[in-house]
Formats: C-alpha cells, sequence, structure tokens
C-alpha cells in the first residue's frame, strides 16, 4: 500500500485502490501474521478510500467530456407529442422501459439509450399520431348513446373459473362504436349522505361481454360525490385502449357492442348495493302454492347512504370541432393565391420549428419538403403527404434529442443560445417542449435577461404543468419506483391492498408539491407537523378520526407524530423493505444516499450473505441478526457505519405501519411470523449520538445534518436539471447553490431560481 | 432477509433488451433458397377446440378414445387416430401433458393459451408470446413471410375465445387469415395488400434516409461523448433500414409459380370437409415454396362461431360444443371419436403429402425437417389437464417417434416446447415455466 500513488485524482493507482479496499472491507488485509488495525483505524481507512475513489469516478467522468445530448424520456416524448400535436394521447406506451442510472435517475443522457427496436416503435407512433393529427374528408358518423335509467341484465353475476363477475348498478349499451378514435363520457350523478359518513364514489368502466363468464374491461375513471346536488363529471379517452367485441355476436348474451358501466361504492370501497330498487332485477318467481312476495318500495332519497346516476352519455368518436384542432394547427387553411407546394412548404416550417424547438433554416426544410413532394408525386393526398413529412419529422435526432449544437473549436463553456435555455427550463420545471410564451421570449432573445428568467420561472412553476416536474423530480428523487420492485406476502398481511401502493406514491408526490406549492422548507422532508393524506391511508396509518374524502388533502399532525415528513411516510418504509419483515439496512442506505448525498459503498464482491433461514438466527430479533452480522469481519466496517441509521425505524413494519412488537421468524422456509416480539428502537450512530426510536432520529436529522441535507437535495435536483451524473466540475456550483439554499431557509423556489441562473444551467460543457 | 441485497444495485429495472437477429445470412437476397447441406426447418401447429372422449378403460366405447392403449412403444391406436397408422414412424403420442398455469382457468378459455402457456384471469388478461412466434424471431427472416396464421374463423376474436394460435413477443395476439382465396393471394398473388406495403417500405426507407443526413449532419456541431450516443442512433436506424431493405427484396423476388387448379379455393367453412382440407393444403405449398417456415391453424375457436357446424360435415348434430360436452355420456364418445378420427384423416393426409414430398435435394422428405404439433387445450371437455397433443415429423431433426409418451402432471407442457425450438436449431432452454425438455423424444 506504501508503494501505491495516494493521489487517486491524478495517479494511477484507483484500480488498485480499488482492491485494496475491497480486501480491507474482507479482513483479508493486513494478512493474519501482521498487525491487525483496531475496528475504528480500519473503518477510517476505508471510508478514506471510499472517498477518494469517488473523487477519481467523478473526475474521470469529467474528463471523458460529459453527454450533454439527451434523448427524450418516455415521459418526456409522451408530454412533447401532446404539446406538440395537440393530440391528448399516450403515444409511449410501446417505447420499451427505460433503465435507472446509477445514481437513480431516469432523465441521464448517458443511460438513455438507442435501439432499432425503439426506432421502429418510433416510426410506428409518428405515423399513427399524424393519421390522428391531420384529417381528411368530413367528419366521421358520431355515435351518441344516453341514459337516465339503469339497465344491469346480460351480464354475468357468477364467479367462475377466477373471473370476477361485474354487477353494476347502471350500465350502457354501446352498440355501435369506431375501432379507434376519441370518446367523450359524461355522468351526472348527487348522492345522500348521512353526516358524518365518508364521501361515496362512482367506479366508471368501459369493456364488452365476451361471453358467459367475465367481462373484459378497464376503469375509465372513479369520481367522488360530496352533495344532494346533481355534479357532472366528464371524462375523454380513445376507444382503442379498452377491451373490444369481436365482430360476431357472442354466445347467448347476443351483443356485439361495448359496455359502458358504474359501480357504486362507499367511501371505503365497498360495493353499495340496492336490491330494493325495482328495476334492478325482476322478482323471483314464486314457489307453487305460494304467493308472490310484494316488493317493498324502497325507502325515500336522503334517508341513507344512496347514490342516483340522473344520466349517462356517451360520445364516440368526439370531436370538439371540425377538422380538430390538431389539424388547424398543423396545416392551417391555404392561403389566397398560394401554391399546394407553399402552403405545405410554410405549414412544414412551422411544424419543423416547433418540433425541433429552435428556428429552422430553410436549406433545413428542403429534405422534407422532398419527403412531401415524393408522397404527393406516388399519388397520395395533400394530407397523407403532409402527414408523412411531418412523421419524419418525429424521428429526427433534432426532435428525439434534446441538441446542444457547440460551436467547433473552443474547449471551454459556451452560452446557451435562448431557446437552448428555453428547452432546457421548459424539461427541467415541465417535462415538456416550451410552450408559445417561452419560444417567443427565446425568439425576442430577451430570456438570458435576469428578470425576464426569474418572471418565466414564477410563471412556469405556476402552471398546471410543472404538477410534471413534483411527480418526476419526487418520483425520481425518493424512488418511488421501488414500490413496484417489493412484493408484500400476503401471508403475513392479509389485509394489504396493492392499490394502496398508488396511494402511498401520490402521498409523496403531493408532500412535495407541497413544498414546492408553499415554498416551504424543504426541512419538512426530514419532519414535519402535516402531511398530504386520503382516507385509504389514513385507515392504513391507523389515524383518526379518517377523512371522509379519498382526495388527498393536507392534514395538521400533532408534534412527532409518527407520519411527520418523508420516513414516516409507507413509500419508504414499504418500499425500502423485504415485503414480509421491516429491512434496516435498505432504509438506512436510502437515508444515506438520498437524504444525506453519503451512499455507502456497494458491498465487496464474495461477501457471504447472512442467510436469514440459517437456524442461527432463528427467534432473533431484526437488532440482534444484525449484531451478528456486524461481527463479521468482512461485514463489520461498512454495517457499522450503515445499520444505526434503519434501526430507530423499527417501530414501522414492512408496510409502514406502526407496532410495539415486530415479527420474527421462526423455523424454516415459510415460516410465518408466530412470534411476535417487542422492537427495540435504540442504537447509537456513527458519530456516537444515542437515538432513541424514529421520533429522535428525525429530530436528530432536522437539526445535526441540515447542510448535508441541503447538499444532498442540491445535488439530486442539479443532477435533474442537468440530466446528467454530476462530476468534478460540478464542485463549486453545488457548493455555491448549497449555501444559497441553507441562506434561503431551504425554500425551493429559491433553489430553482438560483439553480436555472448557475453557469452550469446557462451554458454547455465539453 | 437478505443483506447484500442493496437499493441502489437493484435499481436497473428493465432495462431495454434488443434482439439480435442473425439476419446477415439472409443477405443474398436474390437467392433465398437454403443450401443443399443444411435443410430448411419448419413448424406447423394445430389446434382443435374443446376436447375429445375419455372414456375409461374398461368402457365400451373406450376405441372410441383419443388416446391409445397401452404406454412407451407398446400402445395400441383406437379408430380415432387410426388414420395415423401408416406413419407412426413419423408420430409420438404424448398423454398427461398440460400447461400448469392454465388448469385453473376456465374450460373453455384455454384456445388463446394453447402456444403460449400463461395465465388468464381476474379481469386481467395479459397474454405472452407463443411457440410459433419465438421460431418466426429466429427463422422469420430467412423468407418472405416470417410465419403465417390460419384459422377456420379469422381475426383475432374476443379474448378468451380467440380465433387465432399466435401471439407476438408482447403478448398481442396475431390476426389469422381464413380465407382460401385471400390466403392463396396473400403468398402466391400481387395483390394490393403488398402494392401497399411496397408503398410503405419505400416511404419509410426516404425517411430513414433524411434522418441519417440529419444525424451526419449534427455530428460536427458535438463533443466526443454525444457523438457517441450518436452512433449509436445511427446504428440503429441503419438496422432498421436493412430490415426494411430486406423487405424490400423480397418484393422483387418472383413468386414461385404454384398451380392452384388442385386446391378448392372457393371452399368456405360451411363446407368442413373441403375448406380444412384447402387450409392443410395451402399449408403445405406455403412450406413447399418456402415462402413461410412457420404455421399455426386453429381448426376451430371456443367461441359460437362456424367451426362449432363441422360435424355436420359427417352427418353429426352440427354442434361441435354439445358434442363434448356430451361425450361422458352413453353412446357419445362414439359419436364425437367419429368426428375426431374425420380431423385425423384430414391431418394424416397432410403429413402424408409432406413425406412424399422431397425436401430440395437433400435426398430428404419435407417431412423429414418439419415438426407438426397437433392438439386441443381440453382432454375431456372443460378439463385443462392431460391435453390430446401429438408431435409429427423431425425425424432428421433429432427426434425419435413410433412410441405413445405418458407424462405426470409435473411435467409441463412447455417441455414439449423446449424440445421442439431446439430441434428447430433455436438455442433455447427454456418457454415460460419449463422446466427442461421432454424426455423420451430426444
Amino acid at each position: 500500500m506504501d508503494r501505491l500513488d495516494p493521489d487517486m485524482v491524478k495517479g494511477r493507482d484507483a484500480e488498485t485502490w480499488h482492491d485494496a479496499l475491497n480486501q480491507l472491507n474482507l479482513g483479508e488485509m493486513p494478512p493474519t501474521k501482521a498487525d491487525q488495525p483496531t475496528p475504528a483505524e480500519r473503518r477510517i481507512l476505508a471510508d478514506w478510500m471510499t472517498g477518494e475513489l469517488q473523487r477519481a469516478a467523478e473526475a474521470k467522468r469529467f474528463a471523458d467530456g460529459r453527454v450533454t445530448m439527451r434523448r427524450l424520456t418516455r415521459y418526456e416524448y409522451r408530454n412533447t407529442l401532446r404539446d406538440l400535436l395537440g393530440v391528448d394521447r399516450d403515444f409511449s406506451k410501446e417505447l420499451p422501459p427505460e433503465p435507472l442510472s446509477p445514481d437513480g435517475f431516469l432523465n441521464n443522457g448517458a443511460t438513455l439509450e438507442m435501439s432499432p427496436t425503439q426506432i421502429e416503435t418510433y416510426l410506428t407512433a409518428a405515423r399513427r399520431a399524424m393519421e390522428i393529427a391531420i384529417v381528411e374528408g368530413d367528419r366521421h358518423e358520431v355515435h351518441r348513446y344516453v341514459r337516465t335509467n339503469t339497465v344491469t341484465a346480460k351480464l354475468p353475476t357468477k364467479k367462475v373459473a377466477g373471473h370476477i363477475p361485474v354487477n353494476p348498478e347502471f350500465a350502457l349499451d354501446v352498440t355501435r362504436y369506431p375501432r379507434s378514435g376519441p370518446f367523450r363520457m359524461k355522468l351526472t350523478a348527487r348522492a345522500a349522505i348521512p353526516a358524518g359518513a365518508g364521501l361515496p364514489r362512482i367506479r366508471i368502466s368501459l369493456g364488452h361481454v365476451p361471453g358467459i363468464v367475465h367481462v373484459p374491461h378497464r376503469v375509465v375513471g372513479e369520481v367522488e360525490l360530496t352533495s344532494e346536488e346533481p355534479q357532472t363529471f366528464e371524462y375523454t379517452g380513445w376507444m382503442e385502449d379498452y377491451p373490444q367485441a369481436g365482430d360476431v355476436a357472442f354466445g347467448n348474451t347476443g351483443i356485439t357492442g361495448m359496455i359502458l358501466f358504474l359501480d357504486y361504492l362507499d367511501a371505503d370501497g365497498k360495493e353499495l348495493r340496492y336490491p330494493d330498487r325495482k328495476y334492478v332485477r325482476p322478482p323471483a318467481k314464486p314457489r307453487k302454492g305460494q304467493k308472490a312476495k310484494p316488493r317493498p318500495e324502497p325507502p325515500a332519497f336522503g334517508t341513507r347512504l344512496e347514490i342516483q346516476v340522473e344520466s349517462l352519455e356517451f360520445e364516440t368518436p368526439f370531436h370538439a370541432q371540425w377538422p380538430p384542432e390538431s389539424h388547424r394547427r398543423l396545416i392551417g387553411e391555404r392561403a389566397e393565391g398560394e401554391s399546394e407546394s407553399e402552403h405545405a412548404r410554410a405549414a412544414l416550417k412551422q411544424f419543423l420549428s416547433r418540433a425541433f424547438r429552435r428556428s429552422v433554416k430553410s436549406r433545413e426544410l428542403k429534405p422534407f419538403q422532398t419527403v412531401f413532394a415524393r408522397t404527393r408525386q406516388a399519388g397520395h393526398s395533400f394530407e397523407e403527404a403532409m402527414r408523412e413529412a411531418c412523421a419524419a419529422a418525429l424521428v429526427s435526432p433534432h426532435f428525439l434529442y434534446r441538441v446542444e449544437a457547440r460551436k467547433p473549436g473552443s474547449n471551454k463553456p459556451q452560452p446557451l443560445t435562448d431557446h437552448e435555455l428555453a428547452s432546457r427550463l421548459s424539461y427541467f420545471l415541465w417535462s415538456t417542449m416550451p410552450d408559445a410564451q417561452l419560444t417567443r421570449l427565446a425568439s425576442q432573445r430577451r430570456l438570458h435577461d435576469p428578470g425576464v428568467l426569474a418572471a418565466e420561472v414564477k410563471r412556469m412553476l405556476a402552471s398546471p404543468r410543472s404538477d410534471e416536474f413534483s411527480r418526476n423530480f419526487a418520483n425520481q428523487w425518493f424512488d418511488l419506483e421501488a414500490l413496484d420492485r417489493v412484493a408484500v406476502n400476503p401471508e403475513f398481511y392479509p389485509d394489504f391492498d396493492n392499490d394502496l401502493k398508488e396511494a402511498m406514491r401520490r402521498e409523496t408526490i403531493g408532500f412535495y408539491d407541497q413544498l414546492l406549492r408553499h415554498d416551504l422548507s424543504c426541512l419538512d422532508v426530514l419532519d414535519s407537523d402535516w402531511s398530504m393524506i386520503n382516507r385509504d391511508l389514513a385507515r392504513h396509518y391507523g389515524l383518526k378520526p379518517l377523512p371522509r374524502s379519498n382526495r388527498f388533502a393536507r392534514v395538521p399532525l400533532p408534534a412527532e407524530s409518527r407520519r411527520g415528513g418523508v420516513l414516516g411516510q409507507a413509500s419508504f418504509l414499504l418500499s425500502q423493505s423485504g415485503g414480509e419483515f421491516a429491512h434496516p439496512i435498505k432504509r438506512a442506505v436510502w437515508i444515506l444516499d438520498r437524504l444525506l448525498d453519503s451512499p455507502p459503498p456497494p458491498p465487496p464482491p464474495d461477501v457471504p450473505e447472512l442467510d436469514s433461514e440459517s437456524p442461527d438466527l432463528a427467534g432473533l430479533t431484526v437488532k440482534q441478526q444484525l449484531a451478528l452480522h456486524r461481527e463479521r469481519e468482512a461485514c463489520a466496517n461498512c454495517h457499522q457505519g450503515i445499520d444505526p441509521w434503519g434501526l430507530p425505524l423499527q417501530h414501522y413494519n414492512a408496510i409502514g405501519q406502526w407496532g410495539e412488537t415486530a415479527p420474527v421468524r421462526i423455523g424454516k422456509k415459510k415460516a410465518k411470523p408466530a412470534k411476535p416480539t417487542p422492537v427495540d428502537p435504540t442504537t447509537t450512530l456513527p458519530d456516537g449520538s444515542p437515538i432513541d426510536g424514529a421520533a429522535a432520529l428525525k429530530r436528530y436529522l432536522k437539526t445535526e445534518r441540515r447542510e448535508q441535507f441541503a447538499r444532498a437535495v442540491v445535488k439530486r435536483m442539479l443532477a435533474y436539471a442537468l440530466g446528467r451524473s454530476l462530476d468534478f466540475g460540478d464542485r463549486e456550483t453545488v457548493e455555491q447553490l448549497t449555501n444559497d439554499f441553507i441562506e434561503a431557509d431551504f425554500r425551493l423556489r429559491k433553489l430553482i431560481l438560483a439553480l436555472v441562473n448557475s453557469d452550469a444551467f446557462q451554458s454547455r460543457q465539453r | 432477509m437478505t443483506f447484500r441485497e442493496i437499493n441502489r444495485r437493484t435499481a436497473l429495472k428493465g432495462a431495454s433488451v434488443t434482439l439480435a437477429l442473425p439476419w446477415l445470412e439472409a443477405m443474398s437476397f436474390g437467392a433465398p433458397r437454403q443450401s443443399p447441406k443444411r435443410p430448411a426447418r419448419r413448424l406447423c401447429s394445430v389446434m382443435f377446440p374443446y376436447g375429445i372422449a375419455v372414456p375409461k378403460d374398461d368402457h365400451p366405447e373406450r376405441d372410441w378414445g383419443w388416446f391409445p392403449r397401452g404406454e412407451g412403444r407398446d400402445y395400441k391406436l383406437t379408430h380415432v387416430l387410426k388414420p395415423l397408422e401408416p406413419l407412426m414412424d413419423d408420430v409420438s403420442i404424448f398423454g398427461g401433458l398440460s400447461h400448469p398455469d392454465c388448469r385453473a382457468m376456465n374450460g373453455h378459455d384455454t384456445g388463446d393459451t394453447f402456444l403460449t402457456g400463461s395465465r388468464l384471469t381476474d379481469g386481467v388478461y395479459k397474454n405472452t408470446v407463443s411457440l410459433d412466434q419465438i421460431a418466426a424471431q429466429h427463422l422469420g427472416h430467412l423468407t418472405r413471410h416470417p410465419s403465417l396464421t390460419l384459422s377456420t374463423d379469422g381475426g383475432v376474436g374476443p379474448r378468451t375465445r380467440s380465433t387465432t394460435l399466435s401471439y407476438s413477443p408482447k403478448g398481442q395476439p396475431i390476426p389469422a387469415l381464413s380465407d382460401p382465396k385471400q390466403i392463396f393471394n396473400r403468398l402466391f398473388g400481387n395483390d394490393d395488400a403488398s402494392r401497399s406495403d411496397r408503398a410503405r417500405l419505400e416511404g419509410t426507407g426516404s425517411i430513414l434516409d433524411l434522418v441519417l443526413d440529419q444525424s451526419k449532419g449534427l455530428r460536427r456541431h458535438l463533443g466526443s461523448a454525444d457523438r457517441r450516443k450518436l452512433d449509436e442512433f445511427e446504428t440503429s436506424v441503419r438496422d432498421v433500414e436493412l430490415r426494411v431493405e430486406r423487405s424490400r427484396a423480397w418484393l422483387d423476388v418472383p413468386l414461385p409459380e404454384v398451380d392452384a387448379g388442385s386446391i378448392a379455393l372457393d371452399a368456405n367453412p360451411e363446407g368442413a370437409k373441403d375448406y380444412i382440407a384447402a387450409i392443410y393444403d395451402l399449408m403445405f405449398l406455403a412450406l413447399q415454396t418456402d415462402l413461410t417456415r412457420i404455421t399455426t391453424y386453429q381448426i376451430g375457436s371456443y367461441g359460437p362461431t362456424v367451426a362449432r357446424t363441422f360435424p355436420a360435415a359427417i352427418g353429426l348434430e352440427p354442434n361441435w360444443h354439445s358434442l363434448a360436452h356430451k361425450a361422458g355420456k352413453k353412446g357419445q364418445a362414439t359419436i364425437l371419436g367419429r368426428f375426431d378420427q374425420f380431423l385425423a384423416q384430414n391431418l394424416a393426409r397432410f403429413v402424408q403429402r409432406l413425406k412424399d414430398s422431397p425436401d430440395g435435394d437433400t435426398g430428404q422428405s419435407l417431412l423429414d425437417n418439419t415438426l407438426i404439433l397437433y392438439g386441443s387445450a381440453n382432454s375431456r371437455t372443460h378439463v385443462n389437464r392431460n391435453y390430446p397433443l401429438l408431435l409429427a415429423g423431425g425425424g432428421k431433426l433429432g427426434l425419435r417417434h413410433n412410441h405413445y409418451l405418458r407424462f405426470s402432471e409435473t411435467t409441463p407442457m412447455s417441455n414439449l416446447f423446449v424440445t421442439m425450438l431446439q430441434a428447430m436449431g433455436v438455442e433455447a432452454d427454456r418457454f415460460g415455466d419449463s422446466t427442461g425438455t421432454l424426455n423420451g423424444l430426444t
């Protein structure tokens, strides 16, 4: 080791240092015959080596040059096409899913790849999108259906061979419809809600009846009713997204059409049934010799929890106007005296500059005009030729990637053009292309003006489009996709409903969104006296009284509530657990990585796993198991620095509920949690601070680690905004922004403003 | 608890996977025929619905049950499979096989999963890739049509009663052709469909040219890391371009000339005899002329469609579904058995033709290099176990025949699929829930 160059950044021994670190962690070095370092010395050495290696990795990334050309992510592609064409349809569905970058981002340019399948999918999506956006001929025949009373006939009611029957309270036959295209449904309903009862809901589904036993369908939406006054709800969608019948009439139902149907649910998701309503089913035939029983009159509306639908309406294909807005926007009207090719040229020019998010030169326009002309000459219509030319633009690298072209020659940072800055801003805060105002300001070259920029950031954050920022940034910061990677074991948690995962995700996204909307202190992530809760989650958490609504709302929490901050939220607690037991190590790594920006190094190769099914561990609490684990040399170095961060959260079980006891695995495989054992949430952090439970940990983080937390937030947001991993060259920026952020009392809006004004954001670097 | 399972490292979820197609060997556009040394391998899958009669060994109607008596080499065909007797040196019959994941499904839902083995229940319909399409992924590039999907009822049909056996790699049903004339034109004629294919392919070609030009223009404005990203893009575009080129090249290859005179192209499903014969004839022609190497044919769907009336062809009640449901009653196994015998006659004729036809100048027969999977997705109707199954052909692909192999329920039918794929030269070691290959067949 003495012969290695201690400078891992400039020296040549980084690889060897990496091996040495693994040997050290494995306890294989120094050799047993030599003098052994104390555990504390061992850890100091390991920490130093880890830190230096990280620095070296960043330096190497910097020296290799950065990836600045970023392909649009799936969600950016979806949003961009929607805004470019004015067609509200998700064209990204067929694209392959995207991997997370090593530092946990979906929008990292280096990780976002391209493949032939991807290109083929883009091409298919582009043509399909243009088919929808540009229309030909007259308006198609519109099918419109309205019902003001209910039918429930013809639908299967028994569960057979695993098929869940549907048994709706209200159904509408859609007998004729186009196989694809937009639809609109309108629902007018009211509800009688006894005082104090939760708010009932209507679930709307669209599907068809293929046969005798099951009804393929998809949920269109769920609406919550709040009053006895009729309320009207509207949904739009696409026929092709819903299961459709074949052309042949099927089985004994004789139905070839689709069915729109409503299920009534109470506030807890249980179906509301009104068997006394006369129309539901014909009365059963009386047995021989018996008289038919008179059916009781249903009680008057208002005397019980009851939903009444006044009307249900379905229209397809639904076009608010003809030709649709997208068509007008893309093709417009041919001006008087304008030739067809002039018209095409003008329309293409406008389209390309929007698709490429910058101004387009005449020279660039040529090849697209050629596609147009060639298609037209092949005998296709003007519209078809325009579709083909526009589709070509949608597979161009100028559309699929966010390109920031460099002037050749210099290696120094170069300022972005106004259009490039507009794109960076727009994809940062909206996850989509710049809107008309941003584009106009960019064309006028005013976007670099700090006053204009600040006003734009303010406007953008006020726009509903910034919901995408909350959703995508919170998702990637807190690793909410991890929720889908954990399977909750129903033997352990028989009442757990997987739909709750979605509520958990929305709680955390909503929490972050509140921080942003109301410019609250970001320290609330560590602990807060409020949270975003709906009825389902409140029930899951055991909060009382239950909110009446299942919509998320901000609720105050008592001081040191178990639910304050992200550490009290099930999205984190469940996603960083094992689906059976709480997982203090996963939770600890998450805290270190996501909140404190000091992720522990990955475990060295060849480390033996602790087999939780081994007889040695049977009957031990998790804390005891971990203690045993730490006795092993190979694990000790790192785990002494990891485990204490997760142990204080032991009161939260694997699905995030609070308990004074936790299950202990007994015996061998598939053992049920037969033996609940009291939880011991006390620990001592690596810096010597004693911690007794979750509240103490949160308090400690909020007071003792705020600067570290601030840096973690800054680094996450900067990496997200730039779409690349941070490196050596970003250190000063990070320090500056961290100071600004702390000085601004941890307000996100100030951080965002400082960030977009930074050189890193405003210039392109090598 | 797994102590090494640190979250950051498990983050590579669903990385996009690109399938590397070995298509380069097919780039000799003008000569799609294989060299005589390595004959083409072909796969044909045929399914009929509702199952068969399964009378017990001491039942008076036992000889109208589908399964042979006995086991192994020591088996005796019943009346039903008797038509295959002269071909048994090229046929294996299987007992006890089924898809474990489909056993709990509704008894009439399994047509969708005959070649996929996926579980479809609880309102969420999600199928997976079918056997033939796996083969098509590997061999489809070698022929003008990667695969040919046929069914009596055509299209894709309603889910759980689908009218196709083929599912794409994403689990989407692939529409089946049903009209003999249309199938013939698709294979041998220059109909409108191929003309619009040509226009579309040409359009795609010029779009890709344009995109590549743009990429080249962009290159000089980028740093080295970005150029690598652009390389990735250009390689992908070129790859697609070659795929398009290949498709386009096929459009220029002259079609084989065949004599349609012997095929009853006017047949329609209302005359089951002629219709089924015509479909087998078309499959035979497609394989013989090497227009495709992969075909599927669903003789009937599980839905109340025209194929239900097929028993009328031999003078029985025109309701296959009802015949199958009654097959357990007295005298009824004989009736369903007679119809199943009729189906076996049709199959035997097809197999015989392949056996009688030389495979190019290889000195082998078409049958030697063709696998024909035949069977139903029920045994007794509504029972999703013990499918009646047989495999014909492939004598030169390493398969041993002339036996009745019986398996316990622990052997998934997918093991047969794995063995078949391997015989096809596809390097597959699993399919769905397979646990290995099928014992006794190789």
